[in-house]
């Protein structure tokens, strides 16, 4: 299934700046996602930016990475780019429209 | 028994009528392929097709009742089917296997319905239908049993994502609600059919028997009450979640 761009912008970010091989940061941004409830192939960049925030410093020093400080300051410097790309539709929308 | 039955019918085929005609119109406004299927879902099965399923096999005038079983078995087929591409398109739109298993489980309602249509067509006592019905309604029981299993099961694992995001602040509070009452609307369906299962097992007509009559309208009524808080929900009642979804935050500030 594929990813979203605010996905695939942490994996790059984190092979660029924590020196992980893809499935390592693919396997990273997994393991928080599934503490946030989000799915990879519709997190946006508004709720990835929560994840780098709250979650995935954890995942980063339980793979011993070093300075996580400033590899997720780097990846929200790349989500900052990205946007707004909410314009797919999840459950959680679908279920917001139909009781509104 | 009998009146109860009426009542419960009654009840959820106006509420699903309400809803379904909701759902098309913000189909209409929206463009929105999954309020369009719910809404013809709603229209088709619970508010048009299952009524008149129920209606025409109680009529011994079969000039009035095969016109109106016809279009009650077709609806109902029709109904179903968008409700299974309802839940592919809303929890799995992406994956094929989804997309497969709910082409399978049309092609299997739509047989099914042909086959229960050739039994009222080709016989006119009422236990000759049943008797040659039994196998393509055991196969359209069948199908709608996995199908409440699934919605039940999709909607429950996107409920717990939903509770993770509330802690994260990242969900509200009336939306994660409305995946719990989707689950508890699957449960309740899942249980009317199983009942129903049973029932064609032990050989009754599902259409004319009181115990599966009454049940699927018990579970009729309980299905409106969810129907209601999920797509109308009452200002109180979404006070009421917030509220709560509050109350655990409060206690540990």
């Amino acid at each position: 299934m594929a990813a979203s761009a605010a996905f695939e912008a942490v994996q790059s970010e984190l092979e660029r700046f924590a020196n992980m091989d893809r499935w390592n940061a693919r396997g990273a941004i997994q393991l928080a996602l599934m503490d946030a409830g989000l799915e990879a192939s519709n997190v946006t960049s508004a709720q990835m930016k929560v994840v780098v925030e709250r979650l995935l410093p954890k995942q980063l020093q339980s793979q011993k990475i070093a300075d996580v400080p400033n590899v997720c300051e780097r990846i929200r410097g790349a989500l900052a780019l990205l946007g707004d790309d909410s314009r797919a539709d999840s459950p959680d929308k679908v279920f917001q429209r139909l009781g509104s | 028994m009998q009146s109860f039955s009426v009542i419960g019918l009654v009840i959820y085929t106006i509420a699903s009528a309400v809803v379904g005609v909701r759902l098309l119109i913000r189909a209409n406004r929206s463009h929105g392929l999954p309020e369009l299927l719910a809404g013809l879902s709603y229209i088709g099965a619970p508010a048009l097709g299952y009524p008149l399923a129920i209606v025409s096999s109680q009529l011994s005038n079969r000039a009035v009742a095969t016109p109106l079983y016809l279009v009650g078995e077709t609806s109902l087929v029709f109904g179903c089917c968008c409700f299974l591409f309802f839940t592919v398109k809303v929890f799995r739109p992406s994956a094929y296997w989804a997309l497969v298993l709910a082409a399978i489980g049309s092609a299997v309602l739509t047989g099914s319905g042909l086959g229960i249509i050739h039994s009222w067509l080709a016989y006119t006592d009422p236990l000759e239908v049943t008797a040659h019905a039994r196998t393509p309604l055991a196969l359209m029981v069948g199908v709608l049993l996995l199908s409440y299993v699934w919605t039940a099961l999709e909607g429950f694992r996107y409920y717990r994502m939903m509770r993770k995001r509330m802690a994260l602040g990242m969900a509200d509070a009336v939306v994660t609600n409305r995946f719990l009452l989707w689950t508890l609307s699957g449960l309740c369906s899942m249980a009317w059919i199983s009942v129903s299962a049973i029932m064609l097992a032990m050989g009754y007509n599902l259409a004319r028997n009181p115990i599966n009559v009454s049940v699927t309208c018990a579970g009729g009524i309980l299905n409106t009450v969810f129907l209601v808080l999920i797509f109308m929900p009452p200002a109180a009642y979404t006070r009421w979640v917030h509220r709560s979804a509050r109350a655990p935050q409060l206690a540990t500030a």
